[in-house]
Order: C-alpha cells, then sequence, then structure tokens
C-alpha cells in the first residue's frame, strides 16, 4: 500500500464525484473561531486543542481553507 | 494495480493502448486476435474474482462486448488509463448492474431456461434488456465507491483526517504540518496519513461487504476503478 498515491486517487475521485468534500470556502470563521484557528495554525495548540479543532474542522470543512490560508502565511 | 509513472492528479496518455482501441474500433484482425487473448481472459477473470460463475461470467462478458461496440464506450475511451483497468472497471460495473437485477442470486443458467420457458419469447433476459432501455443506470459502481468511501470518510479519526485533507486538498507541505502540529517528527504526520488510509480502507471495504456482498470487490479493484479505470465509470476527466 502507497499511501499518498492510494489517497491522491481517492481524493480525485471524491473530488469529482462528491466535491463537498472540499469544503466550500466560507472565508473568514467567526472571530472566536479564527482566533483559536490561527493560534492552531502557528503551532501553539495543546494536544486538546488539536483534537477539538479537528472535530470542528470534521463537521466544518468550510473553515479548512482559512486554517490553510493561515498556515500557508505563516510558513512564507 | 501498478503504480502508474504519472502521479494520480495528473493521467498520463497510454498512446499504444489508444491505437489498440482504434484499431478495434477498425475491425483490424490482429487487434481483435490480441483483445481475445489478452483482454477477455482479464475481464472474465475479475468476473470470477469478483464473485461471479462461469455462466454469470459468460453472460456479464456478452453485456461488456455489447456496451464496448454497440454502446460505443470503446469509442469513448481517451487513452487517461490504461486499456485494460478501463474494460475491468467496465466489467466491475456491469456486473454490479447485472447482480442488481439479479438480486434473487438466480444462476445465469437459471435465467436461459427461465429465458426458454417463457411465453412469446420475451424471457427475463429480455425483459431487463428493455428495462435498461427505458432506465439506464450508467454508473451504479462509481455511486457505490462515493458512497462507500463518504461513509467511509465520516468514520476516520478527526485529526487524521484533517492531516490528509490539509496535504491532499490544501496542498500544506509536510513539514509545515510538523510544525502546525507542535514540531512533531515526519513520521508522525505520516503515520497518521497511513492511520487515515487503513481505517479508509478498512470502512470501505466493510460498507461493501454489506451493501454487495456478492461483489466481492477488493482494495486493489477500487482503486483501479478509482483511477485508472475512472474513465469507464466516471467519463474522461478533462
Amino acid at each position: 500500500m502507497n499511501t499518498e498515491h492510494d489517497l491522491a486517487i481517492l481524493t480525485q475521485f471524491l473530488r469529482r464525484m462528491a466535491p463537498e468534500i472540499e469544503g466550500h470556502d466560507a472565508g473568514d470563521p467567526p472571530a472566536e473561531l479564527a482566533a483559536r484557528l490561527d493560534a492552531f495554525a502557528s503551532g501553539k495548540a495543546a494536544p486538546a486543542e488539536r483534537a477539538a479543532l479537528a472535530a470542528t474542522l470534521k463537521e466544518h470543512p468550510e473553515w479548512l481553507s482559512y486554517l490553510a490560508r493561515a498556515i500557508r502565511t505563516r510558513a512564507a | 494495480m501498478t503504480p502508474s509513472s504519472a502521479t494520480a492528479s495528473e493521467p498520463s496518455f497510454h498512446h499504444a493502448d489508444f491505437e489498440f482501441a482504434q484499431d478495434l474500433l477498425d475491425g483490424d484482425a490482429q487487434a481483435w486476435a490480441r483483445f481475445d487473448a489478452e483482454l477477455k481472459p482479464a475481464i472474465v477473470s475479475r468476473l470470477l474474482r469478483q464473485g461471479a460463475t462461469e455462466a454469470d461470467a459468460d453472460e456479464v462478458l456478452g453485456l461488456v462486448m455489447e456496451k464496448l461496440w454497440a454502446g460505443k464506450k470503446l469509442a469513448a475511451y481517451t487513452g487517461s488509463g490504461p486499456l485494460q483497468g478501463f474494460v475491468r472497471t467496465m466489467a466491475s460495473n456491469v456486473w454490479l448492474e447485472y447482480l442488481r437485477k439479479h438480486r434473487r442470486m438466480i444462476p445465469a443458467s437459471s435465467l436461459h431456461q427461465a429465458d426458454e420457458e417463457a411465453e412469446g419469447g420475451t424471457g427475463i433476459l429480455d425483459r431487463l434488456t428493455e428495462a435498461e432501455a427505458v432506465a439506464p443506470q450508467e454508473t451504479p459502481l462509481a455511486e457505490l465507491l462515493r458512497d462507500a468511501l463518504l461513509h467511509a470518510l465520516a468514520q476516520v479519526d478527526a485529526e487524521a483526517l484533517l492531516i490528509m485533507r490539509l496535504s491532499l486538498l490544501q496542498d500544506i507541505k509536510q513539514r509545515d504540518l510538523c510544525a502546525v502540529w507542535g514540531g512533531c517528527h515526519e513520521g508522525t504526520i505520516s503515520r497518521k496519513k497511513q492511520e487515515a488510509l487503513e481505517s479508509i480502507r478498512d470502512q470501505t471495504l466493510a460498507y461493501l461487504a454489506e451493501r454487495e456482498p456478492t461483489l466481492q470487490i477488493t482494495w486493489q479493484d477500487l482503486l483501479e476503478a478509482c483511477g485508472d479505470g475512472a474513465e469507464a465509470i466516471l467519463g474522461p476527466s478533462y
């Protein structure tokens, strides 16, 4: 099993069959959540907070793009 | 499935297979001989492995051939994946259609018998063909796999799923994910992805086994249907 390769295949398939899995970018989340995601993106979230935010993003993939942008901004 | 030299997100053009398909469409005798020697056994082998009896496999092979030529599926092949993956995935799709139409699991040989016994020559298979003409279901395999994968994604550990989404959908680099996860080692991130994939695999196959117990699809079959053979059930990706 080649993890990266297999996951890429499944991702491409689901992008065509279920585009909602990417989550529509809803812009900026509410201020309180944005602050938590910013802290997460900067590597400052404790394990329990990471788990809590991961659960939130599983239910609300529309905020995934915000987190990704925050990570990229800090990595640049 | 043999890994392709191209990445999964950038399917390569399979020139030789595309030419082979064109030769078949042109009625080239050598191409036909090669089809009989290579692709027919590949189709039958796939069907037998997925739970078909010999009689079922013969029946489904006939339906696949009909779709390839009369249904113009072969003419729609663009070479975005290997031809063998295309026809094998088509065969799995037709096998699933066949199973759903024969939900009572009547062997194909019995259907032939019932056909012969039916009055006025309108047998079960004839009636099924008529039903298909009225209500075509083009990609039941694609729909089944989508449902199975979405079910599996819902079961995946939230952190593993988030890492997978950030990596594959948002193209966040592994080293940046390490920084986000408190400066963890890259192996930790890799393990999370591996966990996610294993969970998706197990949950997907469990879902398929429950929903379609006779369709004995393997993980490799599924990857082929979602990847190299996807054109057969999703159409061209351009």
